[in-house]
């Protein structure tokens, strides 16, 4: 008699394909077939995954349509099974494995698209945290400001990319009206997500916007970060971006002095 | 008599903080109704959702489900504890499902009787499992371990299935009740899997609802199913995506003659209804628990 451990491993295995008919050895035929009670099981399996990443990834799935995304997500699925009892952390290799698929080359875009899915569905499911403290802020000295350290909340990501994925991002939001057209020549963009009450707020951001963001959530101080971003020649309204954050809930808690 | 549906607290939780779920029908509270159920705060006995999607670190959902809390008593199922699993418990998913107990201080907790991960894999399905005195010994532990560290008894429901293994020993009826009594675990009867599976397996479901232990026997699950074609043959699949079939609703009957009045709960998880739709059944449930003790 095969023992329980041993068991549940060759069950694994076969019904997530690697020995697709080594296991009717241990199940009862009768009206069934073994083979087509496991294949229940088989098909319950793959249908419930591949629904877990359509809900992570629809824009990767409406770019790709159903069957190719049936076939990567399939694909994943064997080489990333999920590695805990619980589907919030499924899916965190899926752009990876989207940039490496040999079938998906033509959309040279995806995977940022998938990166940014992943984004909002970590921003989605981030700790809470206080908001920001305004009442801080004005207790200190203007001259004081070069020193002020910024926490960034935990609920904030951000995709940085060569193709225009935000615009390709917010397309697929309506589906059925609007203007189509993409320039995927019209160069890269940054794309902020932050966590506001109970919805997701995304938008783009102008590159020196995101690399004070980068800045300010290493722990750099303002100050430093100003003249990093200077020396960078970028010209941009830093006390503008600076509220904006604020405004949007990307930082979070007291502003310490560094 | 049948108390409330309750926690038995093994020591560290005072006795008497846990609510209890009422001998009453409850729905399945699943995400897509979460606005309109705050909104509208419908007249409903009781709640139950799925742990593991209460997990994260924060979000809505958390949010949502503290302020549905405030009105409803809880209860929470898990999906994900993998009790029959022969790899070494996941702590980890217990204390996570420890701070949802401890946030949201539910009247039950429950998860099921099968196995879902082997080899650090996790399928996502509810596996049965050969029901042999080896996987008795097994999933005893696994669950006196769990509760263990939960700090109370747990409810432990007969999932469908689909297939049988040959070298099963013991009647699926009798070892949920071996499972219980060696644990101190609580059942929780799911009516429709036991329908499910008589119809895939050929045996009488009756025999089931006889065959368990009713005092161990702390909540109903009440749920659709399909019925689909492999060539000419029927196969019962449950899809937890329709109304309760009529002849759930009778072995249901069957079962409340069989056990006496216990909390019931209504599912639905795919192909999701209007709200209303979902109330409507358990105002039927309820019906059944109305008549028996009229």
């Amino acid at each position: 008699m095969i023992g329980l451990p041993e068991l549940q491993q060759r069950f694994v295995a076969g019904l997530l394909g690697d020995q697709p008919d080594a296991l009717d050895a241990w199940v009862v035929s009768d009206r069934l077939s073994a083979a087509e009670r496991l294949g229940i099981y088989r098909n319950n399996i793959y249908v419930g995954l591949v629904g877990a990443l359509r809900d992570c990834f629809p824009v990767v799935c409406q770019l790709v349509g159903e069957d190719c995304f049936q076939q990567a997500a399939r694909g994943y699925i064997r080489a990333h099974p999920s590695r805990c009892g619980y589907l919030q952390r499924f899916g965190a290799e899926f752009p990876a494995w989207l940039a490496d698929l040999e079938s998906m080359r033509a959309l040279a875009y995806l995977a940022d698209v998938a990166r940014l899915e992943w984004a909002r569905q970590e921003v989605y499911h981030a700790t809470d945290a206080v908001p920001f403290d305004q009442a801080a802020l004005a207790d200190v000295a203007p001259a004081d400001y070069g020193r002020l350290c910024f926490r960034i909340a935990p609920a904030v990501r951000w995709v940085q990319s060569r193709w225009p994925v935000h615009r390709v991002w917010e397309l697929h939001q309506r589906p059925d009206q609007g203007d189509w057209t993409v320039a995927l020549d019209a160069g890269g963009q940054q794309v902020l997500v932050v966590r506001q009450g109970l919805r997701l707020h995304q938008q783009a951001l102008e590159l020196p916007a995101l690399q004070l963001l980068e800045l300010l959530a290493e722990g750099v101080p303002l100050g430093d970060a100003v003249d990093q971003l200077l020396t960078a020649d970028a010209v941009f309204d830093l006390q503008a971006c600076l509220q904006d954050f604020i405004a949007m809930g990307v930082c979070t808690g007291r502003p310490t002095l560094a | 008599m049948v108390a409330e549906g309750h926690l038995r607290t093994s020591g560290w939780r005072p006795a008497g903080l846990v609510p209890g779920i009422p001998v009453a029908a409850g729905i399945g509270l699943r995400h897509a109704h979460f606005d309109e159920l705050t909104e509208r705060l419908p007249s409903v006995a009781w709640l139950e959702v799925h742990g593991e999607n209460f997990f994260a670190a924060g979000g809505p959902p958390l949010d949502y489900l503290r302020g549905v809390r405030e009105h409803y008593p809880l209860s929470v199922h898990c999906v994900g504890l993998s009790l029959g699993s022969t790899d070494p418990l996941d702590t980890r998913h217990v204390q996570a499902l420890a701070g949802v107990i401890e946030q949201f201080e539910p009247g039950l907790v429950s998860d099921h009787l099968c196995w879902s991960s082997a080899g650090g894999r996790h399928l996502h399905d509810l596996l049965p499992l050969p029901y042999t005195e080896e996987a008795l010994a097994h999933v005893v532990a696994r669950i006196e371990a769990v509760q263990e560290q939960l700090g109370c008894t747990i409810l432990v429901e007969n999932v469908s299935s689909y297939l049988r293994y040959k070298h099963s020993t013991i009647p699926e009826w009798e070892f949920i009740g071996a499972v219980a009594e060696r644990s101190g675990c609580g059942i929780l009867l799911d009516v429709n899997n036991i329908y499910v599976s008589a119809r895939n397996h050929g045996f009488d479901p009756l025999d089931y609802v006889q065959g368990v232990p009713a005092a161990a026997v702390g909540e109903i699950h009440l749920a659709g199913h399909a019925v689909n074609r492999i060539g000419t043959r029927e196969v019962y699949i449950d899809d937890h995506g329709d109304r309760v079939a009529e002849s759930v609703w009778s072995l249901y009957g069957q079962t409340l003659e069989q056990l006496g009045p216990r909390p019931v709960l209504v599912e639905w998880d795919t192909r999701l209804p209007a709200l209303d739709t979902l109330l409507a059944e358990a105002v039927r449930a309820q019906s059944y628990l109305n008549d028996r003790a009229a």
